[in-house]
């Protein structure tokens, strides 16, 4: 009886599964082992392949003009985005926390900007920064300040974008609030009644508390962020200077544009499993590694 | 009587038949981009319906990509199988399609005496795989009544008299005006203030490398097999160009110059005051500003050391993939023929490709005499002795991989045209990825 | 008393002042739309146009036929979110409510692709669809959602079954309840909640997406929204009126969702955040 059970059971998991399966085999470990085999080659895309041997990542790590660059100005604003827009998510959350009137109306105004799509984002924020007819430099003039070349510069492009990036991390906000009014209050007058400030309740209460929520959106914010590719494509184009190269901008660039297939598997392989092994070690030191094991 | 009930059925399929091969067209796709509004493909369209319309054999279908996506467009195809018969093809990416392999050779598509000129042909391994759909030459542009109100003579309209460098930057000087009326020659020229720039010698991407070959030097030699760039005379044709706007104080900057709209508002609202660009802006955009006043002028580009301009044109290919070459290339030949593209020869756009057009005055004043187009007089030596005698081609009409060489080239050049770098050691810094990425893609 | 008061107008000083800073860009878009290009170009630039020229949308739509980029997007969309809904559900069930061999690693394998970043494997996936002639059009788009959804929503949904005790699914299966009817008559409404979340979340990541339309859609007529504001925009160039008009027709949509829909949305968001 147990035993048919049993063998029902695991067929009827393994229907149920089958999709999810098929798409870890197609979509995930699949193209890894193609991601590698096409890293192994010259490939311009419109003819067969050759074989390349290790040259695509010797070609990397000596002569390539753009990979170095791209890895810096990925990891760069990859860092400002999720650093400053958890910053900025939680500093907001917290103020919202408060008693503020409307607070749904804000919450609202708040969130709104993370359902635009990036493209819409792209374009509007691209023309507020216009060097000549800006908004953003007719307020820095309105101050007495010279114009700045925010995305034809090469220390403000990146920081430029990341503060667009920021504008959008509504989710976050959200996200942070519900989990600060989740706090329980009892715990807070604790620390009140132990003759805490406001900055004990943030550190022994808040934070901790908070600490899992934050650190899973944290993870999931930095994948997404290292992905960074419609700011790039459209508006600076990987400029001034490369420093706005993005990985997977410059993947799309060099394999769609450039018919360099093996090259850009090439990267792919050693920024992303470079990525991957970080997070994966990242994710295994957690204490939210418990989490994840609620059987 | 059955015999004959079956020859009549068979006389009868025959015909049918025979009818219906003959009705069958050879359908065959073209593609082709539009830069800004998908409206620009109607008039493609258009040309294209007349075609299938003059005739039974062929049928032709439009597909239409915006100039941004076409290059991905062309890879997921080719990935595909999917790619069309024929197409306008991308100078840059031109040749580097032929040595993957995907370009047919087309050097059959016309007879020998009736060919494209030499100088628009693209080739791969000595033989044609595109010709230019229409002869573009860089020229300089200027505002006469700026001219006029500094009391200076226009620039030359013929190669014999171009300028030299210092004769350019001298002219340029005298025009520039800061928004209190001072020149850079004057003291207390407010540079910061400029209200009219002198000149504005173009610097995109593929167009500013004229200079070096002006000075002596080049980007490489014209058989593709040799790098110029590093050569002093290159490097120090860069630098007097930067020095435009760094030291002479004439030229926008080059971000300015990229936020400022066309060349005929440019010129006509008296921002600058001369401009290089390709001959197209006579029928792209100072055509609409002539209804309000815009009175320019033609001229030759100032030369260093040698006049010398560069002459292009984006080439229609036909994909070896095709399974009717021949149908192809006759649809090809009809398009690209100047009689076919006659509105957009006699609107200033494009140049003929044929040499019959360039073989008599009358021929000439056939396609030029008409506005948008300056005076004849002026056009003619101008532009189109100018086109015929000192004209070279752009790399890409020979160099596999053009766009990829201009990644590096292009890739931190905005230091120089900002002075944060010498052009010396700008190309020094770019050398090596520069000589390894020409050895990897040059004719051999 | 007096602290608090001075505090709480400093934190609505401050919430004020941001909250117009995060609308700002949404103005200006508002703004620039119904603007001619000569008054865009001005500077010091206006806050506001002379007259709204709401022609500056007909003329945008015929070049950006906003009917026809809505009904792609949607076409790739909705499948796509009921696949994704399906299958991730079927999978987190599996995990959640089944016992069989391989569960943990197979479990494990689940979180580690959550971790992979799409875009690595762009290249594989792109040749493996030409290889099957599928290259050009929706399929490439659509299907990956019906094949396990994402392995962030499989995890979602199966740390929200979780929380559901078994009482009920045991009470069904004594009735004689196959998994079938378990899932799908007993669970199914009770994980409304953390539906709802994975599919607007679903939802704003297909009606965002760009380099997926960039690669596995070349016919125009079958551009999605935003795939055909990116060409828009590379095209326009400096035709700031009708890219601004072709934004707010992009961005409109969304938003308005949102407000029919906020309180599922803001739940959503939180739920997928919070995941317990």
């Amino acid at each position: 009886m147990t035993s048919r059970r049993s063998l029902r059971t695991t067929v009827a998991a393994y229907i149920f599964l089958a999709p999810a399966i098929l798409g870890l085999l197609f979509l995930t470990v699949l193209p890894i082992f193609g991601v590698a085999g096409i890293s192994l080659t010259h490939w311009s895309g419109l003819e067969a392949p050759s074989w390349a041997g290790f040259d695509n990542f010797k070609t990397i790590f000596t002569s390539d003009m753009f990979f170095g660059p791209s890895v810096k100005a990925t990891l760069f604003f990859a860092f400002g985005s999720v650093v400053f827009g958890t910053v900025y998510a939680f500093a907001v959350a917290m103020l919202l926390d408060q008693k503020v009137p409307a607070r749904g109306l804000f919450r609202s105004i708040f969130f709104l900007p993370y359902i635009v799509p990036s493209i819409g984002t792209a374009v509007v924020w691209g023309w507020m920064y216009e060097s000549n007819f800006g908004v953003f430099n007719y307020f820095l003039n309105l101050i007495g300040m010279d114009k700045v070349k925010w995305l034809g510069d090469d220390l403000t492009a990146t920081p430029a974008l990341v503060v667009m990036t920021i504008w959008g991390v509504g989710n976050f906000i959200v996200i942070f609030l519900a989990g600060l009014q989740g706090v329980p209050r009892t715990y807070l007058e604790a620390v009140e009644i132990d003759g805490g400030n406001a900055w004990h309740k943030f550190r022994h209460v808040t934070l901790p508390l908070m600490s899992p929520v934050i650190f899973f959106n944290v993870l999931m914010s930095v994948i997404a962020n290292l992905q960074v590719f419609v700011p790039a494509y459209s508006i600076t184009r990987g400029g001034p200077d490369n420093t706005t190269l993005y990985m997977v901008y410059l993947m799309f660039r060099e394999s769609f544009q450039r018919n360099n297939f093996g090259l850009v598997a090439a990267y792919s392989l050693v920024f992303f499993t470079a990525v991957g092994a970080l997070t994966a070690l990242l994710f295994g030191f957690s204490k939210s590694w418990t989490f994840f094991e609620g059987e | 009587m059955k015999v004959r009930k079956g020859l009549l059925i068979s006389l009868l399929s025959l015909a049918v038949c025979a009818g219906f091969v003959s009705a069958q067209k050879t359908e065959i796709t073209y593609m082709c981009w539009y830069n800004t509004t998908q409206s620009e493909a109607q008039s493609v369209q258009a040309i294209i319906d007349t075609f299938n319309n003059s005739q039974d054999k062929i049928h032709v279908t439009m597909i239409a990509v915006p100039r941004d996506g076409y290059e991905t467009k062309v890879n997921t195809m080719a990935a595909g199988n999917q790619l069309p018969d024929c197409t306008q093809l991308s100078e840059a990416m031109a040749i580097q399609m032929a040595a993957a392999g995907v370009l047919a050779v087309v050097s059959d598509m016309y007879p020998k005496n009736a060919a494209p000129l030499k100088s628009l042909t693209f080739t791969y391994n000595g033989k044609a795989v595109g010709y230019s759909s229409g002869d573009e030459v860089l020229l300089l542009y200027y505002n006469k009544k700026l001219f006029d109100a500094a009391h200076l003579p226009y620039p030359p309209a013929s190669a014999d008299k171009a300028w030299t460098w210092n004769q350019f930057v001298e002219a340029a000087k005298k025009l520039t005006k800061d928004k209190n009326g001072k020149t850079p020659n004057d003291p207390g020229f407010d540079a910061k203030n400029i209200v009219t720039y002198g000149a504005d010698f173009n610097r995109l991407w593929w167009m500013w490398p004229i200079v070096m070959y002006s000075n002596g030097g080049g980007l490489m030699s014209p058989d593709g097999k040799q790098l110029l760039i590093d050569k002093p005379e290159s490097v120090e044709a860069m630098q007097k160009l930067a020095d435009l706007y760094l030291k002479d104080q004439v030229s926008p900057s080059f971000a300015d110059r990229s936020a400022m709209p066309s060349l005929d508002l440019t010129l006509l609202s008296n921002k600058v005051a001369m401009a290089t660009s390709g001959q197209w802006e006579m029928g792209v955009s100072l055509n609409n500003s002539l209804k309000d006043g815009l009175d320019y002028g033609v001229g030759v580009l100032p030369k260093m050391k040698v006049a010398v301009t560069y002459n292009t044109g984006a080439p229609y290919g036909v994909f070896k993939s095709t399974k009717n070459k021949e149908a192809a290339m006759t649809f090809i030949r009809w398009y690209a023929d100047e009689k076919n593209q006659w509105p957009q020869i006699t609107g200033g756009i494009l140049m003929p490709v044929m040499a019959k057009w360039y073989a008599s005055e009358a021929a000439m004043r056939e396609w030029a005499d008409h506005p948008p187009r300056p005076p004849f007089a002026q056009y003619k030596t101008a532009v189109i002795d100018y086109a015929m005698h000192n004209a070279i081609q752009v790399p890409w009409y020979y160099f596999n991989g053009y766009q990829g060489f201009d990644d590096i080239l292009s890739s931190g050049i905005e230091s120089v045209w900002n002075g944060k770098m010498t052009a010396k050691a700008y190309i020094d810094s770019i050398m090596p990825q520069l000589q390894k990425y020409f050895d990897e893609h040059k004719a051999q | 008393m007096k602290t608090h008061n001075r505090s709480n107008i400093a934190v609505t000083a401050a919430v004020i002042v941001l909250g117009f800073l995060s609308v700002f860009p949404f103005l200006w878009m508002l703004r620039s739309s119904l603007m001619s290009n000569l008054e865009i170009y001005q500077y010091p630039p206006l806050m506001l146009p002379k007259t709204p020229r709401f022609d500056n949308y007909v003329y945008a739509l015929t070049a950006f036929p906003f009917g026809r980029y809505l009904l792609n997007t949607l076409t790739i969309t909705i499948p796509s979110v009921f696949g994704v809904l399906l299958t991730s559900t079927m999978a987190a069930y599996a995990f959640a409510r089944l016992d069989f061999p391989g569960r943990k690693p197979l479990f494990a394998l689940v979180i580690a692709s959550m971790l992979m970043p799409g875009a690595a494997t762009i290249i594989p996936i792109f040749k493996g669809w030409t290889l099957l002639g599928l290259s050009n059009g929706y399929i490439p788009l659509i299907v990956p959602a019906f094949l396990g959804g994402g392995a962030f929503n499989i995890f979602l949904c199966r740390q929200f079954l979780m929380t559901i005790p078994r009482d009920l699914d045991e009470a069904a299966i004594i009735d004689g309840a196959g998994n079938i009817r378990v899932l799908f008559q007993v669970l199914l409404p009770l994980i409304k909640p953390v539906l709802i979340s994975i599919g607007l979340f679903t939802f704003i990541l297909y009606w965002n997406d760009v380099l997926g339309p960039l690669i596995y859609i070349s016919r125009n007529e079958q551009n999605t929204i935003s795939q055909a504001l990116a060409n828009f925009r590379a095209g326009y160039g400096t035709d700031y009126k009708s890219i601004m008009a072709a934004c707010c027709m992009a961005v409109a949509p969304v938003v308005g969702l949102y407000l029919v829909g906020q309180r599922y949305f803001i739940e959503g968001i939180v739920l997928s955040g919070m995941k317990s």
